[in-house]
């Protein structure tokens, strides 16, 4: 390998910090938690991850939330299935919000209507 | 029949019989290379990444990156190392990734499987990342047939019910550890018990290492998975890049 190969080489390598399923957490709050109950608007069982859309009463009327999981995967190691949560279903999601205020959380546990963790584990 | 009709009659038929004699024995030998071979079924995921959860990420307080594919460890010469700093100083935390290239792949989150065959060996991840170790004594491609791969080119050999694997030609990538295009790879796959597998792998890379580095890799039975699921980069990827930041795309409902 040439000098200068090399040094392209080096110059390609960019340690990112590689969390999983394509992207780091480094948007979501580390170490802060946040308790939404509400309605689910939509639970789309996607790639590369999974996202909740929560409707909260706000103070200035419903809010829509996103809060994102892991891919379908994790969720179904988990226990969870594509109909684990429907439109209306009312549920408490606990998450770690976005840093930038938008309404955007990463997931960490879910309850439904009757108190009962959603899944075989948060 | 004359003289010549019978010896071509006696040939066909002792060929014949040659020929059913070599191929019985040979598809007995591949049943009996099979039945050597350990049985590695179910899927398996890296220990250092079995806590991820429901978000796909490390509990809350947990650092992103553990295990010892990262390279904190790693014997890098002073250059390197200076280089391999930098690029941890400028690294914006906005990359993402469509698949982990080796050897990171040996110690990423997704869970992985074997499929064993006396020909070859195929780790399969749910990411959708393929290794091929080739074990019917093949050697690597002749260097004007060989080129960097993000998994290389991999052939191996079975020790007892160990799999001794020699890989080349692996790309350098964004992913630690950080490695040049000369780095050699020698991995001794095997069980440990029952439910624990390891990974000992030993890197040698004269342009980035000082010596050999060598690091072993533990991974454990996953027992709530009953079929692979794969993984998908663009299916709805909804964290776009805006303004060089991470953000959040709304639901396009």
């Amino acid at each position: 390998m040439s000098v200068l190969r090399a040094a392209l080489s080096v110059a390609l390598i960019l340690l990112a910090a590689p969390g999983h399923a394509h992207h780091s957490a480094a948007i979501y709050e580390s170490d802060k938690l946040l308790t939404l109950t509400g309605k689910v608007r939509e639970f789309q069982w996607t790639n590369p991850h999974c996202w909740i859309q929560v409707t909260v009463a706000g103070g200035a009327g419903n809010e829509e939330w996103s809060v994102e999981m892991g891919a379908p995967l994790q969720l179904y190691q988990a226990g969870w299935k594509p109909a684990t949560l429907k439109p209306g279903d009312e549920v408490t999601v606990v998450v770690r919000p976005a840093r930038d205020g938008s309404h955007g959380g990463l997931f960490i546990s879910a309850t439904g209507k009757d108190g009962a963790t959603l899944g075989r584990k948060p | 029949m004359n003289a010549r009709g019978a010896l071509a009659a006696v040939f066909a038929v002792s060929m014949l019989a040659t020929c059913g004699a070599s191929a019985q024995p040979k598809q007995a030998d591949r049943v009996a290379a099979f039945a050597r071979l350990p049985n590695w079924t179910g899927f398996w995921i890296a220990e250092s990444r079995d806590d991820l959860g429901l978000s796909g990420r490390p509990p809350p307080g947990a650092p992103q990156n553990r295990g010892v594919i990262r390279g904190d460890a790693a014997p890098y010469t002073k250059e390197w190392a200076a280089k391999v700093e930098q690029q941890r100083k400028n690294n914006t935390g906005t990359a993402k990734e469509c698949g982990f290239p080796f050897p990171f792949v040996m110690e990423n989150p997704w869970v992985f499987q074997f499929l064993l065959t006396p020909e070859e060996t195929v780790l399969l991840w749910g990411g959708r990342e393929v290794r091929h170790v080739y074990t019917d004594g093949r050697r690597h491609p002749k260097p004007d047939e060989l080129w960097p791969t993000p998994w290389g080119d991999s052939v191996g050999h079975w020790e007892g019910q160990t799999l001794v694997v020699d890989t080349i030609a692996v790309q350098p990538s964004r992913f630690p550890p950080s490695l040049s295009e000369q780095a050699h790879f020698t991995e001794r796959l095997r069980m440990v018990g029952n439910d624990r597998f390891e990974d000992e792998l030993t890197i040698e890379d004269p342009l980035a290492f000082t010596k050999p580095w060598t690091i072993t890799i533990p991974y454990e039975r996953v027992t709530d998975l009953d079929r692979m699921v794969h993984g998908l980069c663009d299916e709805n990827d909804r964290n776009p890049v805006v303004d060089g930041k991470l953000t959040i795309a709304p639901a396009q409902h």
